[in-house]
């Protein structure tokens, strides 16, 4: 039943509902820069209808609006478009980890110029070349110990580069879940607050997208999916196991397994968990599989180095003419490559020789010196044992380029797609305002008219005649 | 499609940057005259040019043995010759025994014999940067000392070894630098059979010349005339050997151009079409420039009063 103040209602109930759209246009204007901040949008709905004074009340009524009602602040988004930015990151920061990583162990090398590994092992065959030339003269044999040291020293430091980027990415892994607990601490205090919101009957947008935020950090982390949208229906997944679910979650730990590599495990259970995606997965593939392969490699290299010309070098004869012993010292490995103890005690002890005295006698020197381009039994010479890493290090690195950058457009393409749906669009919003500001101002103006109304009522009713 | 603020900030900055990308990359292969600065630009590219300067350092050694060695060898082959020039002058000396030397001449004779003895024990021990050239492998000893036995036969001995001391000039090819004293001098009888070593001739000469043992002499020429041809033998062999070398040097000369060539096509950029290709890009992100900052000033907010 319509009452005498029933257009005052209504109009209130337009001026508040504007006034709601219009703080809505105000908020989407405020966060248009805000991070994972989604558009909002007032959804508007006609009021319950009464019935009127008007017809017969029997066969004939009418029914009268009773303004507007605002039922929602709606969040805009494409679950769909969501879901696929979060998934496409989760590979892009792994590949993006992967490439950043060899493209460090690959400049580590400083190939290909004049000043690397390569240059060295060259200038180190020429010593002994020169040693050929003149095998009794003693600077020539300290110049050739010089080389060999500074070759050594050069895998030396190559070994212990390529080490320390494997304990960096320990490091980093071990950050890395300590940010997933600190992030699944803040998605579980999250769903306690959306779980609140949601029984008093409210829609937490902003709570929404903040946990948007951080499930979209979780992803690039480690790859997760989620299920469900309230507070307690909310659940995290990290490769088949529950991480979130409403208000319980799981710590996550690291240790390492029996083969001495890194893994996630959970606190609760103590069973490792698999890492599907995202700059962990990318971290723990390179700690398993990259790192340890150039160590190995570069290891190979150091061995097949010292093996060859020792074997060499052991036939044949000091200055003094004593029967020579190793010329690298064959208890180092790439770690801690050296020179054999007794070259550097004296430059005499360089066997160019193999028989006894003659000073002259120059055969194991170039028998050394041929080791250039002797092709060992595996096939290869020792120099292209060592273009193997490289050429190794520069395929997998341009590999990880391509699928990061890949990644990344994909990730790029989605996103743009999800900021079309979600983002906040300035002309829409200006557009909104002044639809909102118009409306305000009618029914400030029906407002106005229905005060006339009422005075009339009021004021000059029974006024007859006076 | 619904163009939002965060959209078309996000993706304009992302093309600003990858305009920048292009640029830098461009101006890099200008800067460093290179295609390629790490592995991973270009792995394949990588692995030839790092064989490639793997055989130019090599080759780059086996000049500098090269030259070691043709200048050795140069220097043996002219100390042979003048060995040879010596015998020649022995044969002379036997040449002229007659029944009737007069005894000045007999003593001018001897004097001169024995100054080719001294010339010849001179050249026997010469030494090519400090080192013994004609004693084998065993470069610190004198290779032709007298023998102390009394009676002494043969007069000089060799003191050095059969060693061959060898140089690398090309990857499989080595060249040797020595010839020794004792094929020179016929120590070891390679001269021929019945042909003594050239210090016992110089004695068998003084004998001869002292009793004017005419016949003596005369088959002493010809022994001189052995042991002349074998010295020349082994000054032609040297002399080949040089001759390798030289060739060998122009191979690897021409090896290494070719190898410097092969690296400067494989990893230099060409660079008119690397300025080109900068130019280009400074373009690209110059008009990025300016059309973003035409669009970027216009919003609704700027005709609504």
């Amino acid at each position: 039943m319509s009452g005498t103040f029933m257009g005052i209602n209504i109009a209130l109930s337009s001026l508040q509902a504007q006034q709601a759209a219009l703080d809505t246009v105000a908020n989407n204007i405020a966060n248009a820069n805000t991070p994972g901040y989604k558009r909002q949008r007032v959804l508007l709905g006609e009021g319950n209808p009464v019935t009127g004074p008007f017809g017969d009340g029997i066969n004939r009524r009418t029914m009268l609006g009773t303004g507007v009602d605002v039922i929602e602040i709606q969040r805009v988004q494409d679950t769909f478009v969501d879901n696929r930015v979060r998934q496409t990151s989760a590979s892009a920061s792994e590949w993006a980890a992967k490439s950043d990583t060899l493209a460090q162990l690959e400049s580590i090398f400083n190939e290909p110029s004049d000043q690397g590994i390569g240059s060295q092992l060259d200038k180190f065959w020429s010593a002994w070349e020169k040693l050929s030339a003149q095998p009794d003269d003693i600077p020539t044999r300290k110049a050739l110990i010089q080389q060999a040291q500074t070759l050594t020293m050069r895998i030396r430091q190559s070994y212990g580069q390529i080490r320390s980027i494997g304990e960096d990415v320990d490091t980093a892994v071990r950050d890395k879940v300590g940010q997933i607990n600190s992030i699944t601490s803040q998605i579980v205090e999250l769903n306690r607050k959306i779980q609140w919101s949601s029984s008093s009957g409210a829609s937490p947008n902003d709570l929404l997208d903040q946990r948007d935020i951080l499930v979209g950090q979780l992803s690039s982390l480690a790859g997760v999916d989620v299920f469900g949208k309230g507070g307690q229906d909310f659940t995290v997944i990290l490769g088949n196991k529950i991480l979130v679910q409403g208000t319980a979650r799981d710590t996550l730990g690291v240790r390492l397994d029996a083969g001495g590599l890194q893994e996630v495990y959970s606190t609760a259970d103590g069973d490792a968990r698999r890492v599907p995606g995202g700059e962990i997965a990318g971290l723990l593939d390179l700690r398993a599989n990259a790192i340890p392969g150039f160590m190995t490699a570069l290891d190979d290299f150091a061995s097949a180095l010292a093996v060859e010309v020792n074997a060499i070098h052991n036939t044949g004869f000091t200055m003094d003419g004593t029967q020579a012993g190793d010329f690298f010292d064959p208890n180092t490995t790439a770690a801690d490559f050296e020179v054999d103890p007794d070259i550097l005690s004296s430059a005499r002890n360089v066997a160019a020789s193999d028989a006894a005295l003659p000073p002259g006698n120059n055969v194991i020197s170039n028998q050394i010196a041929g080791l250039r381009t002797q092709t060992l039994a595996v096939g290869r010479t020792i120099n292209q044992l060592y273009q193997g890493i490289i050429s190794d290090a520069g395929t997998q690195s341009a590999l990880a380029k391509q699928y990061a950058d890949t990644q990344n457009a994909t990730l790029e393409q989605f996103t743009a797609q999800q900021q079309s749906v979600s983002g906040v669009s300035l002309d829409e919003e200006m557009t909104d305002m002044i639809r909102f500001q118009q409306a305000y101002g009618a029914a400030a103006r029906i407002l106005t008219a229905c005060d006339d109304v009422l005075s009339t009522l009021i004021e000059k009713t029974g006024m007859v005649g006076r | 499609m619904r163009v939002s603020l965060s959209l078309q900030m996000d993706s304009t900055a992302a093309q600003l940057r990858e305009a920048a990308e292009r640029m830098l990359n461009a101006q890099r292969v200008v800067t460093s005259g290179k295609k390629i600065t790490k592995p991973s630009d270009d792995p394949t590219l990588a692995n030839r040019s790092m064989s490639l300067r793997c055989g130019i350092n090599g080759i780059a050694q086996y000049q500098e043995n090269n030259n070691l060695a043709k200048s050795s060898i140069d220097f043996a082959e002219a100390t042979v010759g003048d060995i040879a020039k010596e015998l020649k002058l022995l044969q002379a000396q036997a040449n002229k025994v007659t029944a009737t030397l007069s005894d000045e001449s007999r003593q001018a004779m001897l004097s001169e014999i024995e100054d080719i003895r001294q010339r010849l024990l001179g050249l026997a021990g010469t030494k090519y940067l400090d080192k013994y050239i004609f004693s084998g492998t065993a470069i610190n000893t004198t290779p032709i000392v007298a023998n102390p036995a009394d009676p002494a036969i043969p007069p000089y001995l060799y003191q050095g070894d059969a060693g061959i001391v060898q140089l690398r000039v090309q990857e499989d090819e080595k060249i040797q630098l020595n010839v020794s004293a004792s094929e020179i001098f016929n120590l070891d009888g390679s001269a021929g059979a019945g042909v003594a070593d050239v210090f016992t001739v110089i004695d068998q000469l003084e004998t001869c010349v002292k009793a004017g043992d005419v016949q003596g002499a005369s088959d002493l020429v010809t022994d001189i005339g052995a042991l002349h041809s074998n010295v020349l033998g082994l000054q032609a062999e040297l002399g080949s050997r040089s001759a390798r070398l030289e060739d060998n040097a122009t191979a690897l000369t021409d090896m290494s151009n070719r190898m410097k060539e092969l690296l400067s096509n494989l990893e230099d950029a060409d660079l008119p079409s690397a300025i080109i290709d900068l130019q280009t890009q400074q373009n690209v992100y110059q008009a990025a420039l300016a059309v973003t900052s035409q669009l970027m000033q216009r919003s609704l907010a700027d005709y609504l009063s």
